[in-house]
């Protein structure tokens, strides 16, 4: 898999196999970004995601995939980038693949994060947030939900920070396969139509964002014969 | 009449994402700026045909759309009678019309 993305020549690695063909590896689209350009992988993406006959279902989870991509391109890496001095580097990972009868999409970015641009930009919403609900703890999975209720994330400009209802919009709307989001310390799950979101901290930052849907085959309406 | 169609998936992108140019190529403002305004102006009706494009986050619709009420081009009812939004799924043209009819002009 290091070699399939290319970790190991970044690394300065030889090369350990030298054709790549386990099927838990190449199945496995990849592509990554320092910005939200997508127009390239259009072409790459597998059919059940851009020819199956559920049209509302594949276009909410490629506008969630964007919307990801577009938040990382956005803001959750210019202070950090800016204070490194390092604008290039990828912003952004993207994956996706077949997992037994469900299709996986992965996007990762190593930003501030959803409560760390939450914060900083939303400060009185937050303090807000936090005093009405007296002896609750600043928790980032908290804040991820609170990120996900109000719909901003961290620009002051009342026509921005929609995109977490395009992220949650398949399972919520849609109504169909989960939804993963890892922000910081923070962990949102959701599951079952959108019904029973569980949410807690973990003991360590994971210093940035990966959001995972995963949506069963059968939902987008393909047949067996077409998944290619 | 002077009419024109914009196909989006054939003319801009398939998977058009972010808001800004700076933010990344096929942006909501480059769309708006170098293609939408010019077709408007320059013809009595447009019509921005979607179909074939794969993804419609919200930072690009409402940039594109948006914009144009808040960037001063036109006001949301200039547009009601000169720009047609066409979509397979009928709710993300509900959404790019809430995003114009939401915007205001900037001061």
């Amino acid at each position: 898999m290091f070699q399939h993305i290319g970790l190991l020549e970044r690394l300065g690695l030889e090369r350990r196999i030298e054709h790549i063909d386990d099927l838990n590896v190449i199945g496995w689209l990849y592509a990554n970004g320092h910005e939200g350009d997508l127009d390239s992988i259009a072409e790459k993406l597998p059919k059940i995601l851009t020819e199956s006959q559920n049209m509302a279902l594949r276009t909410a989870l490629l506008s969630g995939m964007a919307e990801a991509v577009a938040n990382s391109s956005e803001h959750a890496y210019s202070t950090k980038l800016e204070k490194c001095g390092d604008t290039k580097k990828n912003k952004w990972w993207l994956f996706a693949r077949q997992v037994n009868d469900d299709i996986a999409l992965v996007i990762c970015d190593l930003g501030a994060g959803i409560p760390g641009t939450l914060e900083t930009n939303w400060k009185e919403e937050v303090a807000s947030y936090l005093k009405s609900r007296q002896g609750l703890k600043r928790r980032d999975h908290k804040l991820i939900e609170l990120a996900l209720t109000v719909g901003k994330t961290s620009t002051n400009k009342k026509n921005r920070g929609k995109g977490l209802k395009d992220i949650i919009k398949v399972v919520k709307e849609q109504k169909v396969g989960s939804l993963q989001i890892y922000s910081n310390q923070g962990v949102y799950s959701l599951e079952d139509s959108g019904k029973n979101p569980v949410s807690l901290d973990e003991k360590q930052s994971i210093n940035g964002t990966i959001i995972q849907w995963k949506i069963p085959i059968e939902a987008f309406g393909f047949e067996d014969s077409e998944r290619t | 009449m002077k009419t024109m169609t914009i196909f989006v998936a054939k003319d801009f992108s398939k998977m058009p994402c972010v808001r800004m140019r700076n933010d990344g190529k096929k942006s909501g403002e480059e769309f708006r700026d170098d293609i939408l305004v010019p077709a408007l102006k320059s013809n009595d009706k447009v019509t921005v045909d979607l179909d074939g494009v794969l993804s419609l986050g919200s930072s690009f619709l409402e940039e594109a759309f948006g914009g144009l009420v808040r960037k001063g081009y036109y006001t949301a009812k200039e547009l009601s009678s000169k720009l047609i939004v066409k979509f397979q799924v009928e709710s993300y043209v509900k959404e790019t019309w809430d995003y114009v009819k939401a915007a205001r002009k900037e001061q």
